[in-house]
């Protein structure tokens, strides 16, 4: 069998493995980026880059590239049962790039930085000795080979087959959700990400974003929900009965649908208690690292692919892969997430009730504080980061 | 050194209780197990139950198949799989995963420790396992898993494993078809002595008689049933059993059991007007006939009847096959005529397209309703079209007409192949017992005994118009039955296998899966002859195949039954069970 070793090998070449393979490449570390498809390749997503993102973005140096394809939208539009409109504009440049060009452009960035890419390559299971990973058995080429290194990150997504062969892959249901999205042409939008808490999709909501520099007001539109609620009604099910019903999406039945429904699972809430093993870590979906409510899940990839980045680094310095190096890992992100999915995940338990979204809403419209608060809370808390 | 131990009661269905002490309890690794269900019948007390894993179906774009919310595909799991599927109780994926793991001479052990017929399913199986393959429900296309068992069966020669005999007690089986192997195969190997009576010369029944060589080569047969009569199952040809012996006699002269499997061997001609004509035969014995004269597997014989422009009467196996088989032996034209739609026709789909690929035509909806025949020969049937199909008391299918659709087609010879009919006279007469309307036996459907104990059934004598995979499948009831009345076990039939969902954890994602397209087996170019028409996978074309499978199950030990005897942990052929000290819970 064909064997392939390096200092630090990446599953996966979304946003959090290649901002991950950019940070580690970029450190001077032997690092491999791998993928089972072919690139470019889509993704189910909003195709929303918000401020953490953009941050990564920035220091990558990819913003020129993407400021080139994106379209920068002016910040969330979100709409309560009652049809009560809330903006909340941006402080900062973001955009909405469909996530074909948006990923391609990361993965050129992690090769740009020196990261070694392998694409159409299926990992399926990972190699353990003494209890510590030291590589990963894929399929390349049409051969089985195997991959080894010292530290290996899963980044391999939301069905990510190496926290499956860790014994970390959570589905639990009321942390889990499907998203569903297709393109519409000609829907009329005011610059702004919108999102529809409609009252009859609740608990679940509708998004409308604004998507790509291509002109004929190209939407990406989607349909999220918790699995422990979807019953009885396909998601499609839900965007004709919201197209149908709602002021908001009254735009749908002119405008022209032009690629198919597609799904996605949605992993959200750190569901594994701590995503590392010794030699391993788990960054990104395959992590579960999605935000509640907003269902963002790049942000988080990229920014756990830099403390996954951090802390391979100082394990190839020190030349230890135990789990005592990888804890490291664990305190970052608990360090930097824990209040914001605690935030997060209180707001999504109350967002299933109707009134609380028009009250919250409304207090948003009428109480000046509270609209600061909020604002600060979608916007600030990150871009301070990016100061 | 002693370890802790903790008192256990085990109930076994209603009645049995054991009492009993362990100190370890057997744990299987989901990720090693391969479903072969070895442990789970091995078992003692039961313990062991087959779950299977959730297909993740919700995202409209992930798969070809019907999408699922997530109660839906819950309860989906536990209803569709290939170890329920099989009316004998076949699991396949043991043997799959063996196969793609290359290691093909287990993959054989597996399947031959439930089917003495191995090469002969592999075949000719009407595959229930493939048509409930959540691959292929749910994914793209199911596994051939009658292709891989194929492959095996040509890669390993059938073995011949002396059955040990552990009873006084000999039991007879009348009949050498698939039905009577299995029973013999069966007892044998629960340790009692079998006589097989067969009729003819030959062995086989059906399966030698009916289909033709180039679906199954005969040499697959007969190295099969050889195995099994050197490791110790008596075949005597050449005795028809009822008239002498009768079946009074075998029971008073030293057989505790006779299992009748005589199947339905009589080929039916409808009484319709100028079907006793010449040539116009019934499917069986022009079947027999056309068997014999060619020499085995071999091309070229024109030492036959010119059966000019042939209609065939039927839309099963046994007329594809016998309108194939004239083709072959020279005739001009071969037209299948049956009373279902394209629908609800009885024979397999790939026969249907392998059928229209040697040039057999099909008309459907329409039954005969006069044989024209102005001299002595055939020359044309007259046809009126179905609406619709009535099933009778004795469980006949009646097509209803409509007047005024007649219509003729022109032929040389028709032939019948509308269902066989088992004669059981002689047998009833030798038994003393009567035959019910429909011309069969009375019997206990749970135990397949009739009304005279130590008198079972099987095969097309219970199951009408069977498949070889029910007439095996009622042979091994057969003999469960023959083995709990001799065991004086009562009658009762062991509790049956049912499937569990697995927890989420198990779920399976089929992006997760490797990509892998469904393999095809060659086929032979030269479709003339009666050569077998596929050529089997290639071993890496198997390996391939096989790793197709999602491997949906899984067996769990439920621990409050285990007695941690650890059979299961020696006999599983993936290691995958441990016996671990079990979570002691003092005081209870």
């Amino acid at each position: 069998m064909k064997t392939i070793e390096r200092e630090v090998i990446v599953v996966g070449a979304g946003p959090g493995g290649s901002a991950c393979a950019s940070y580690l490449a970029r450190a001077g570390v032997d690092v491999l980026l791998l993928d089972k498809e072919r690139w470019p390749r889509d993704k189910v997503c909003g195709d929303s880059q918000a401020e953490v993102t953009m941050s990564h973005v920035h220091e990558l140096g990819a913003y020129d590239e993407l400021a080139a394809v994106g379209y920068p939208n002016k910040g969330f539009l979100l709409t309560s049962p009652d049809y009560q409109k809330a903006y909340l504009p941006a402080p900062g440049v973001r955009f909405t790039t469909p996530r074909r060009l948006f990923d391609n452009i990361m993965k050129n960035t992690a090769l740009r930085h020196g990261a070694e890419f392998m694409e159409e390559c299926w990992v399926y299971d990972v190699i353990k000795e003494d209890g510590q990973v030291v590589g990963i058995k894929a399929k390349y080429e049409g051969e089985y080979i195997e991959l080894r290194a010292k530290v290996i990150i899963g980044a391999d997504g939301a069905h990510s087959k190496v926290a499956r062969a860790l014994g970390m892959f959570p589905d639990n249901p009321p942390d889990t959700g499907a998203g569903l999205r297709c393109y519409y042409e000609n829907c009329d939008h005011e610059g702004y990400i919108e999102i529809h808490f409609d009252k009859d999709v609740l608990p679940g909501y509708v998004w409308l974003f604004p998507s790509g520099s291509a002109g004929n007001n190209v939407v990406n539109v989607g349909i999220g929900f918790g699995m422990d609620i979807y019953k009885g009604r396909t998601l499609q099910e839900c965007i004709e009965i919201f197209t149908e019903n709602s002021p908001f999406g009254e735009r749908l039945k002119t405008a022209r649908q032009i690629s198919p429904w597609k799904g996605w699972r949605l992993p959200t809430a750190p569901q594994a208690f701590d995503n590392f093993v010794a030699g391993a870590m788990l960054i990104g979906d395959a992590g579960s690292f999605i935000l509640p409510l907003t269902g963002e899940g790049v942000g988080p990839a990229m920014e756990t692919g830099k403390m996954a980045a951090d802390t391979a680094i100082e394990a190839l310095e020190k030349g230890d892969y135990s789990l005592e190096t990888m804890k490291k890992f664990g305190e970052r992100w608990h360090g930097n997430y824990d209040e914001k999915y605690r935030q997060m995940l209180a707001m999504n338990d109350a967002f299933r009730s109707p009134e609380a979204i028009n009250n919250t809403v409304q207090m948003y419209l009428t109480n000046e504080a509270f609209k600061a608060e909020v604002l600060k809370m979608m916007y600030f808390a990150d871009s301070k980061k990016q100061a | 050194m002693n370890y802790p131990t903790q008192d256990l009661t085990i109930k076994i269905g209603k009645a049995k209780v054991f009492e009993a002490q362990r100190c370890a309890v057997a744990k299987i690794d989901p990720a090693l197990c391969i479903n072969c269900g070895t442990c789970r019948r091995s078992c003692p007390t039961e313990a062991i139950s087959e779950l299977q894993r959730v297909i993740c179906r919700l995202c409209p774009d992930c798969a070809n198949g019907p999408q699922f919310f997530p109660d839906t595909a819950e309860a989906y799991a536990a209803e569709h799989a290939c170890s329920i599927a099989c009316p004998l109780g076949t699991i396949p994926e043991g043997y799959v995963n063996k196969i793609a793991e290359g290691r093909f001479e287990e993959a054989y052990d597996l399947i031959a420790e439930l089917n003495p017929l191995p090469g002969v399913c592999g075949r000719i199986c009407n595959h229930p396992c493939m048509d409930d393959c959540k691959r292929g429900l749910l994914i793209d296309a199911p596994l051939d898993i009658r292709g891989l068992k194929r492959f095996v069966t040509d890669r390993v020669a059938p073995k011949v494993r002396p059955f040990i005999p552990k009873f006084d007690a000999r039991v007879a089986v009348i009949g050498a078809g698939p039905a009577g192997i299995m029973a013999a195969f069966d007892l044998s190997k629960k340790g009692y002595q079998v006589t097989i009576f067969e009729a003819g010369p030959e062995p086989g029944g059906m399966m030698n008689r009916a289909i033709p060589a180039f679906r199954l080569d005969k040499a697959v047969l007969a190295s099969e049933i050889d195995a099994l009569v050197a490791a110790g199952i008596e075949i005597i040809y050449n005795t028809p059993v009822g008239k002498n012996p009768t079946i009074d006699s075998l029971l008073a002269g030293g057989f505790e059991a006779v299992i009748v499997a005589v199947g339905a061997s009589k080929g039916m001609i409808l009484p319709i007007e100028g079907a006793n004509a010449d040539t116009v035969y019934d499917a069986v014995s022009l079947m027999t006939r056309i068997n014999k004269e060619i020499p085995q597997t071999a091309t070229g014989t024109n030492r036959c009847i010119a059966y000019g422009r042939v209609i065939v009467i039927g839309g099963g196996s046994v007329a594809l096959d016998t309108a194939r088989a004239l083709l072959r032996k020279g005739a001009v034209s071969a037209n299948c005529v049956c009373i279902e739609d394209d629908e609800t026709m009885p024979a397999m789909p790939a026969e249907i397209a392998d059928a229209v690929k040697e040039g057999v035509v099909f008309t459907t909806c329409a039954a005969p309703t006069k044989i024209l025949a102005a001299w002595t020969k055939v020359e044309g049937v007259e046809f009126k079209k179905v609406s619709a199909i009535e099933c009778d008391d004795c469980g006949r299918l009646r097509p209803v007409t409509v007047d005024g659709t007649e219509f003729t087609l022109e032929a040389d010879t028709v032939v019948f192949a509308t269902g066989q009919k088992a004669d059981l006279r002689f047998i009833a007469k030798g038994a003393g017992l009567e035959l019910n309307a429909a011309g069969l036996l009375d019997y206990d459907a749970a135990s397949l005994m009739t009304e005279r104990v130590g008198l079972f059934l099987a095969g097309d004598t219970v199951t009408g118009r069977g498949s070889v995979i029910e007439a095996l499948a009622s042979g091994r009831k057969a003999a469960l039955g023959v083995d709990n009345l001799l065991q004086g076990r009562g009658l009762a039939q062991r509790v049956e296998h049912t499937l569990t969902t697995a927890k989420p954890a198990e779920k399976i994602f089929p992006v997760m899966l490797e990509r892998l397209e469904p393999q095809v087996m060659p086929e032979i170019k030269n479709r003339s002859g009666f050569d077998e028409i596929e050529l089997g996978f290639t071993e890496r074309q198997a390996i391939l195949e096989a790793k197709r499978c999602m491997k949906c199950g899984f067996e769990q030990v439920d621990e409050e039954r285990c007695i941690g005897c650890g059979i299961c942990a020696a006999l599983c052929p993936q290691n995958a069970i441990t016996m671990t000290r079990s979570a002691h819970k003092e005081g209870k």
